[in-house]
């Protein structure tokens, strides 16, 4: 009884563990934070170098950023990742797997440099969403690509060998049959690269750039909420409360961006089931 | 309707299946039988090309159907499957309603219309008996069905797209005894009306089900076909020695 008793109460207190620092996190951010939050602080330009005013330009830009990111990253990922389950060749698809996994762990400092010099420079966007936003989508990649082709592979064998049974085309096979299947682990798969598009920072220093005016269309030069946290935190006295509450808007979208695809994808994959 | 000439099969190389030559006539069940291992369902595989989804797998020789080799047939063989269906170990329905598993194979091979559609599932879902049991939750998860009902319902999919030939590889052997018993009656009636191959571990189900037997087995390490024929002229002279005592025949 009591040797049974240890263990279990030490991966209680090592769980309980990894919860608190969650729950110190958004307290904390909560508790500094809510201060400068009400209606002016998303409907407002920031004035005195974000002393005073609101995010709303940041917000606007945030979005248009991961807008491009996704749209660009998660066609292109889901289609990598149908190339790579479908396994044709052997050394191929391996050596495309450990790329990927390497440029997952390449710093983002690193794809912030490299947009810079790509998007930027040479292909004459300048600082721009849309050179954020392409940046992000390169950054994103691995991490959509990897997470859509495990959930496409771990569709059932016995479904593939059913649809080609019935002589069901690839396509529709893909369609109708592996990629709803796969729809919820390639939800986690779009949580986790939005979520990280959403909090990046260094990245899109170099690309997205940091001009705190409304963006006018993708060309224009935005910046994103990250940004603008990291920029009242170092550069800005005085500047600490508006820059928690900026972080309390950016951890309560990224929860609320998990929560909704998780519903959506349990939705989904029920009325599948029906 | 089906005729296998020297089939060989090999994995990367690897011969696992050698110089096989069977028939599959219209309206008779062949059973295939022999131990595990010895090749049965890499050969049935190679009957309608599912073989071209297994890596590294080649296979050798001629499979004619109606007379055409479909191993040299330059177009895929989506046609060919409808027309040479598959039944498989375990019951595997798409997780959709229980009449969305049949119009969607219907719908890719050009049925568009709702009423055929409709009329289709019905005739198909008689055919395999399960109409009565299904016909009030046609909208239900196929899912929700018994391990009998779902095989039952693959048979069904099959049979909407009316096959000449069905090839089932070990369709009873995931199933209770009820079901399994379910499953023999419809291969026995629908045997009266296609080309039939099972291949079975269950001796006892080959010569309840089999006009034809056929006998697998090793030499050096590969499958070969060491007996075929009408099932009683094969009990009665297998002409082989291990055919004979696999098939439990004094010697």
């Amino acid at each position: 009884m009591n040797r049974e008793r240890i263990p279990y109460a030490l991966l209680w207190s090592i769980s309980m563990g990894v919860c608190a620092v969650l729950v110190w996190i958004v307290v904390d951010l909560c508790l500094r934070g809510i201060g400068p939050i009400s209606w002016e602080f998303f409907s407002q330009p920031p004035t005195q170098s974000g002393r005073e005013g609101g995010i709303a330009p940041m917000i606007v830009s945030t979005l248009w950023i991961v807008a491009v990111a996704t749209s660009v990253a998660l066609p292109l990922g889901f289609f990598s990742a149908v190339l790579l389950s479908n396994g044709n060749g052997r050394r191929f698809p391996s050596l495309v797997r450990s790329s990927l996994d390497m440029l997952n762990a390449v710093p983002s400092i690193v794809f912030g440099l490299f947009g810079n010099a790509l998007f930027c420079i040479a292909l004459g966007m300048g600082y721009s969403i849309l050179s954020g936003g392409l940046t992000l989508a390169c950054m994103i990649l691995p991490i959509l690509i990897r997470t859509m082709e495990q959930s496409l592979s771990a569709v059932p064998a016995d479904q593939r060998l059913a649809a080609s049974a019935l002589g069901l085309s690839k396509t529709t096979t893909l369609f109708r049959i592996l990629a709803p299947q796969a729809a919820p682990g390639m939800a986690v798969g779009l949580i986790l690269g939005v979520g990280r598009a959403l909090s990046e920072t260094a990245a899109l220093i170099f690309t997205a750039g940091y001009v705190t005016r409304f963006p006018g269309d993708v060309f224009d030069s935005g910046r994103a909420i990250s940004v603008h946290i990291f920029d009242l935190a170092m550069n800005v006295p005085g500047a600490d409360q508006r820059a928690y509450a900026s972080a309390l808007v950016l951890v309560v979208a990224l929860f609320a961006i998990n929560g909704g695809v998780r519903v959506a994808a349990r939705r989904f994959s029920v009325r599948l089931a029906a | 309707m089906i005729r296998a000439e020297n089939v060989s099969v090999a994995f990367d190389g690897k011969t696992v299946v050698e110089g096989v030559s069977l028939e599959l006539p219209c309206c008779r069940i062949r059973a295939i039988v022999g131990p595990s291992g010895c090749g049965k369902s890499s050969f049935l595989n190679a009957l309608n090309r599912m073989t071209d989804l297994l890596p590294g797998c080649t296979v050798d020789g001629k499979v004619l159907v109606d007379g055409v080799d479909i191993l040299q047939a330059k177009e895929a063989p989506y046609g060919l499957r409808q027309r040479i269906g598959m039944i498989f170990q375990r019951p595997n329905p798409f997780p959709l309603s229980i009449s969305r598993n049949i119009e969607l194979a219907l719908r890719e091979h050009g049925l568009r219309d709702k009423a055929k559609l409709a009329a289709k599932v019905e005739s198909s879902l008689r055919r395999v008996g399960l109409w009565d049991e299904v016909k009030d939750r046609l909208g239900a998860s196929a899912l929700s069905l018994s391990g009998g009902q779902q095989q039952r319902l693959c048979i069904a999919r099959a049979l909407a797209l009316e096959p000449e030939a069905l090839l089932f590889d070990e369709p009873t052997s995931a199933l209770d005894p009820m079901a399994a018993k379910v499953i023999e009656q419809l291969i026995t009636e629908l045997g009266k009306q296609l080309a039939i191959a099972i291949v079975t571990h269950d001796l006892g189900q080959a010569r309840r089900l089999a006009d034809d037997l056929a006998v697998f087995w090793y030499r050096d390490e590969r499958g070969v076909l060491v007996a075929a024929g009408p099932q009683d002229e094969v009990l009665a002279n297998p002409g082989d020695e291990d055919a004979a005592r696999y098939l439990g025949l004094p010697s």
